[in-house]
């Protein structure tokens, strides 16, 4: 019993990639129950007035990206059926902006949206929260050029948004994995105003973050890669969310079964 | 189930490169070395070539050239203070630009912090109808004694209070340890996609 305790880790391993190839070649097809949580989230920006501007803050780098890039896509397809228009751009995560563009491409393309008129993407900007502070008060002037380095001011998306407030933004959807993030747009900008914050969250933070949904200050919030499959499932385009979720399901009850084999060769130990 | 290997060498670069990281878990080793210290080069340039590009240069031709608003050089300056740390007789300077930072943190916290907080503070006080408002409430309370290190523990009441608000401390970093574990498999699984789909091709 105690050997359970002296396991090669590199043995575990293996087991692990064993049990993930497995899985993604032969999927269980396990269903995915949809929370109440996906549901607010997905109302929230279903909700929001026709025409509206929303703001997509993709703050996070690659080292997120498995998590909140899928995120992120469901977000834009919700976005475009809706017919919002769209400012997509971060501050001082200056990787993620090269991830977002390659994402958002491709889906404008079959919503036949209109580059500086239906939306448009900033770039990364540096400064953290004091870009957010500047942004509010002149957003072109804290923008400046976008992630073409194309002078703003010459697009009518722009020109429509002088201010980052709630008179010409109607929710700021936020991909959250660290500082700068989403509370930081809860402080600087949507804070005791009737701009929505709906916010996607990596799984290592959502036990945070539900602190501030609980209280309201977050409208909605997809919570790791589990409330992606579930908001991908409300959208009607399922992605990488919902395909991993077979796998994650098998992979939790493989890590179960490690920490009960460890403690009882600890508790074995101990005898 | 036969893999049609890609040619885009953006995917075979992306899978050498997650493959050396990985060799890691063997034990370290050169390429493991030769993979961490590239992606440093890499992201480093990019994110300094990106923001010249993107907000420095736009920012100096417009602010400084363009509007004749000298006063941005004085912040310049300030900030190129910084490096005056590598030359260790006029390190000095450097402490100058990091109090600035330091003291404008100090200021935004207080400033903007304190309506975050009490939003979350009222939040708490929530109607004990139903089991998940009472586990909320007791559980705020609890671990607040928990924290109150100038409460005699030796009164029992305050030890079982406390000893409840140690329970709730626990599973609430369980949950977070939970999550973290999740969130880095997650990880990973994306990254094994990568490899068997993109790279090698086996039909999904």
């Amino acid at each position: 019993m105690e050997r359970l305790m002296k396991i090669d880790r590199r043995l575990l391993y293996l087991v692990a990639v064993v049990v993930v190839a497995v899985t993604v070649f032969f999927p269980l097809g396990l269903p995915v129950k949809v929370s109440p949580l996906a549901v607010q989230t997905y109302d929230a920006i279903q909700n929001l007035p026709d025409d509206s501007v929303v703001f997509i803050s993709n703050m996070y780098d690659p080292g997120a990206a498995g998590e909140l890039s899928p995120m992120l896509k469901a977000m834009l397809y919700q976005c475009m059926e809706r017919k919002y228009k769209i400012i997509l751009g971060n501050t001082s995560w200056t990787l993620g902006a090269g991830l977002a563009h390659e994402i958002i491409t491709p889906i404008a393309q079959e919503f036949n949206y209109v580059y500086g008129t239906d939306y448009i993407e900033l770039g990364s900007k540096p400064g953290g929260v004091v870009w957010l502070q500047s942004a509010r008060i002149d957003l072109a002037g804290a923008a400046l050029v976008d992630y073409n380095n194309d002078p703003i001011g010459q697009f009518p998306l722009m020109q429509a948004v002088p201010k980052l407030t709630q008179e010409y933004v109607a929710a700021a959807l936020v991909l959250d994995c660290g500082t700068p993030g989403a509370p930081d747009w809860l402080a600087q900008i949507t804070q005791g105003t009737s701009m929505k914050l709906i916010v996607g969250e990596i799984q290592m933070t959502v036990p945070d973050a539900l602190t501030y949904v609980q209280s309201e200050q977050y409208t909605g919030m997809i919570a790791g890669s589990r409330g992606c499959a579930e908001y991908e499932q409300l959208i009607g385009h399922p992605g990488a969310g919902l395909k991993t979720q077979d796998t994650m399901s098998v992979i939790t009850l493989m890590i179960t079964l490690f920490i009960v084999l460890g403690n009882i060769g600890y508790l074995a130990r101990k005898k | 189930m036969h893999p049609h290997i890609s040619h885009d060498l953006a995917i075979w670069c992306q899978a050498i490169c997650t493959l050396a990281v990985y060799t890691y878990l063997y034990k370290d080793n050169p390429i493991f070395r030769v993979a961490e210290n590239v992606f440093l080069g890499l992201a480093t340039t990019y994110i300094f070539v990106f923001q010249f590009f993107n907000y420095i240069k736009p920012a100096v031709i417009e602010w400084i050239w363009t509007n004749g608003e000298y006063h941005y050089i004085l912040a310049i300056l300030l900030g190129l203070a910084i490096f005056f740390r590598y030359v260790p007789s006029l390190s000095w300077i450097a402490r100058y630009p990091m109090s600035f930072w330091v003291g404008y943190g100090t200021g935004y916290t207080l400033a903007f912090w304190p309506a975050v907080w009490l939003d979350q503070v009222t939040a708490s006080f929530v109607a004990l109808n139903s089991l998940q408002n009472i586990l909320i409430f007791v559980g705020v309370l609890c671990t607040l004694v928990y924290f109150f290190f100038t409460l005699a523990k030796e009164n029992p009441v305050v030890a079982g209070v406390a000893e409840v608000g140690k329970w709730y401390i626990m599973i609430a970093l369980g949950s977070a340890f939970g999550n973290t574990v999740l969130y880095r498999w997650n990880l990973f699984l994306t990254r094994a996609n990568m490899l068997l789909f993109k790279w090698l091709g086996f039909a999904s």
